[in-house]
C-alpha cells in the first residue's frame, strides 16, 4: 500500500458554538503521522464537537483545521474523506437498512477502483472474521460488538490514513472493548495509521495512546504524553468523575 | 366478453399509469422526504413539450424522448433551484413550495401553448383489439403502457439493487450524514433523484394524454390517484408504488363501472382516507422506524 509519509493533522484555536452556546473554545492539538491521540473528558466536554468539526460536519466559529498542507476548514465531509480522513461516529453509524457487504462497499465507491475494492473487502474480512460470516445479512442483525467492527472496517475501506473514532467502546462489553482497542493499536503498527480516539473510557484509551488531551467545558485542561496522564489519576478522576 | 373482465383489464392499464406517477412521488420522497404536489403539473408541462416536438418533427418518438429529457431537467432544476433552499426548514415549507410550483406551471403553460383542450398522439392504436373475430377490451396502446411502465420498474430495480449509483442513492436516502462521511456526494444524488422521478412522471403524462387529452390541469386527478397509490405502497417503496397503482386502477375501474363514473374521484379519496385510518405506514414499508 502506498502511503504519503509525514502528514500531520493540526487543529489551531478551534471554537464551535451551537446557537450562541460555546461547545468548543480555542482548542489546539497536533496528531503526528503514525500516532494515537486520545481525547478524554466528561459528557458535554466538546469531544464529539471536536471530532465533528475536523470531519467537516460542523462549521467552526473560529480557528483552523489542516492536514498536511491542506486547510480543511470549510470543506465538506465528502471532500475531507477523499483526503484520507475517515470518521467513525458515536455508535458506529452503520446503515441498518443495508447489508454488511453494502455498508463496506459504500465507503470504497468514491475510489472507483474495482480491483482494489475486492482487496479492501478481503482485508476487512480477515481483520474481523465475524463480519465475513454475516456478510450478506442486514447490518441490523449484528450484535453491538459486530457493529463496531463493521464501523471500523468500513472506515478502513476508504484507505484512510487518519481515523477519527468517536467513543468506539460505548456500550460494549469489556472483552469487546479490549478487542477493538487492540485492533486500533495493531492498525497503527501494521498500516501506519494515525488515530484520534475520543473516549470516556480513559483507562482503555490511555493504554494504547501516545498523546492525550483532557477536555472540560470545551477547553483543554491537560495535554500530555498518554503515559504521564495515566499516572495522574487524581486529575482525570476530578474531571471524569470516576 | 364478461363485463367484470373488461373492467379488470382497463383497470390494470390505467393502474400502470397511476403506478408511474406514484413511482415519481416515491422517488422524490425517498430522496428528500418531500411530497411533490407539482409532480402532475410537471408531467403536464413535459407532455406539452412532447406535443411541440411532435408537431415540429412529425415523429412521435422524438416527442417521447424530448418529454423524458425535459422531465429530467425540470426535476433536477426544481430540486437544485427551489427545494434545496428550504431543505433544513420545517417539512411544510417544501410542500408549500411544490404547491406554488404547481400553480405556476398551470399558469405558465397556457400562456405559452393556450388553454384549449388538445388531442395527443399515441404510437399505437387506442382502439380495442379484435383477435379472430373475438372482441378483446385491450388496445395495443394499453399493452404498450403496461410494457413500458414495467420496463421502467425493472430498470429502477436493477439501478437500486445492483449498481454503485443505486447503493449511494439508497444510503443517501436512509442516512444522509453517514453517507457524506463515507464520501457519497449526497447533494448531487438528491438532484439526480428528482430528475429521475420527474422522468417517471413525464412517462405518466405521455401515457395519460392520448385517452384523457391534454390541457393545463389534465393531470390533477391523476396526481390524486398516484398519490393514493404511493401512500398505499408506503411512499418508500417502488414495488409498493406498482402494487398501489394497480390496486387503485382496479378499484377505480370497478367503482366507475358498477357505481358510475362520477364516483371515481370520490372513490379515490375514500380509499386514501381508509388507508390512512387502517394502515398509515402503507403496505410495503420494510425497515423499522425512519426519521419521519
Amino acid at each position: 500500500m502506498s502511503r504519503k509519509k509525514g502528514r500531520m493533522l493540526e487543529v489551531d484555536g478551534l471554537s464551535v458554538s451551537y446557537g450562541g452556546v460555546a461547545a468548543l473554545d480555542g482548542v489546539s492539538l497536533r496528531i503526528p503521522d503514525n500516532s494515537i491521540t486520545a481525547v478524554l473528558g466528561p459528557n458535554g466536554a466538546g469531544k464529539s464537537t471536536l471530532i465533528r468539526a475536523i470531519a467537516g460536519l460542523v462549521r467552526p466559529r473560529a480557528g483552523t483545521v489542516s492536514y498536511g498542507r491542506r486547510l480543511l476548514t470549510g470543506m465538506s465531509p465528502e471532500a475531507i474523506v477523499r483526503l484520507g480522513i475517515s470518521m467513525v461516529p458515536e455508535g458506529g453509524g452503520i446503515i441498518r437498512e443495508l447489508t454488511v457487504d453494502e455498508n463496506l462497499r459504500l465507503a470504497h465507491l468514491w475510489r472507483r477502483d474495482r480491483a482494489d475494492l475486492r482487496k479492501a473487502l478481503d482485508e476487512v474480512m480477515a481483520l474481523f472474521p465475524p463480519l465475513a460470516a454475516r456478510r450478506h445479512l442486514p447490518a441490523n442483525s449484528l450484535s453491538g460488538g459486530e457493529r463496531q467492527m463493521l464501523a471500523v472496517g468500513r472506515a478502513l475501506m476508504s484507505r484512510a490514513e487518519l481515523l477519527l473514532l468517536d467513543e468506539p467502546s460505548l456500550g460494549l462489553a469489556p472483552r469487546i472493548v479490549s478487542l477493538i482497542m487492540r485492533t486500533i493499536h495493531e492498525l497503527r503498527g501494521q498500516r501506519g495509521l494515525s488515530v484520534l480516539l475520543v473516549e470516556q473510557n480513559a483507562r482503555s484509551a490511555l493504554a494504547i495512546a501516545d498523546e492525550a488531551l483532557l477536555l472540560s467545558s470545551g477547553r483543554t485542561v491537560a495535554s500530555r504524553r498518554a503515559g504521564e496522564l495515566a499516572h495522574e489519576e487524581e486529575l482525570w478522576h476530578a474531571y471524569l468523575g470516576y | 366478453m364478461n363485463y367484470f373482465l373488461v373492467l379488470t383489464l382497463t383497470g390494470l392499464a390505467a393502474g400502470m399509469i397511476y403506478a408511474a406517477l406514484a413511482l415519481a412521488l416515491v422517488l422524490v420522497w425517498r430522496a428528500t422526504r418531500v411530497v411533490n404536489f407539482a409532480q402532475g403539473a410537471m408531467a403536464m408541462a413535459t407532455t406539452y413539450i412532447a406535443l411541440a416536438v411532435f408537431q415540429l418533427t412529425g415523429n412521435y418518438w422524438f416527442g417521447f424522448v424530448a418529454a423524458l429529457a425535459a422531465g429530467f431537467v425540470i426535476g433536477a432544476v426544481a430540486e437544485r433551484g427551489i427545494v434545496r433552499w428550504v431543505e433544513n426548514g420545517p417539512p411544510l415549507n417544501a410542500v408549500i413550495l411544490t404547491l406554488g410550483l404547481l400553480l405556476i406551471l398551470e399558469a405558465v403553460v397556457p400562456m405559452i401553448w393556450g388553454a384549449q383542450i388538445r388531442s395527443f398522439p399515441a404510437p399505437f392504436s387506442i382502439a380495442a383489439m379484435q383477435v379472430g373475430g373475438v372482441f378483446i377490451p385491450v388496445s395495443p396502446f394499453n399493452i404498450f403502457t403496461i410494457g413500458v411502465v414495467l420496463l421502467v420498474m425493472v430498470a429502477l430495480l436493477v439501478l437500486f439493487r445492483f449498481t454503485g449509483l443505486g447503493l449511494s442513492m439508497r444510503a443517501a436516502a436512509f442516512a444522509p450524514e453517514i453517507a457524506r462521511l463515507l464520501g457519497v456526494r449526497v447533494g448531487r444524488l438528491l438532484t439526480f433523484g428528482w430528475g429521475l422521478a420527474t422522468v417517471a412522471g413525464a412517462l405518466a403524462g405521455l401515457l395519460v394524454a392520448p385517452t384523457l387529452l391534454l390541457y393545463p390541469n389534465n393531470m390533477d386527478a391523476i396526481l390524486v390517484y398516484g398519490f393514493t397509490a404511493a401512500v398505499l405502497g408506503g411512499l418508500d417503496s417502488p414495488i409498493g408504488a406498482l402494487v398501489g397503482g394497480l390496486a387503485m386502477g382496479l378499484a377505480l375501474s370497478f367503482i366507475g363501472g358498477y357505481l358510475g363514473p362520477d364516483l371515481e374521484t370520490a372513490g379515490a379519496l375514500a380509499i386514501l382516507i381508509a388507508i390512512l385510518m387502517v394502515r398509515p405506514q402503507g403496505l410495503f414499508v420494510h425497515a423499522a422506524e425512519r426519521r419521519v
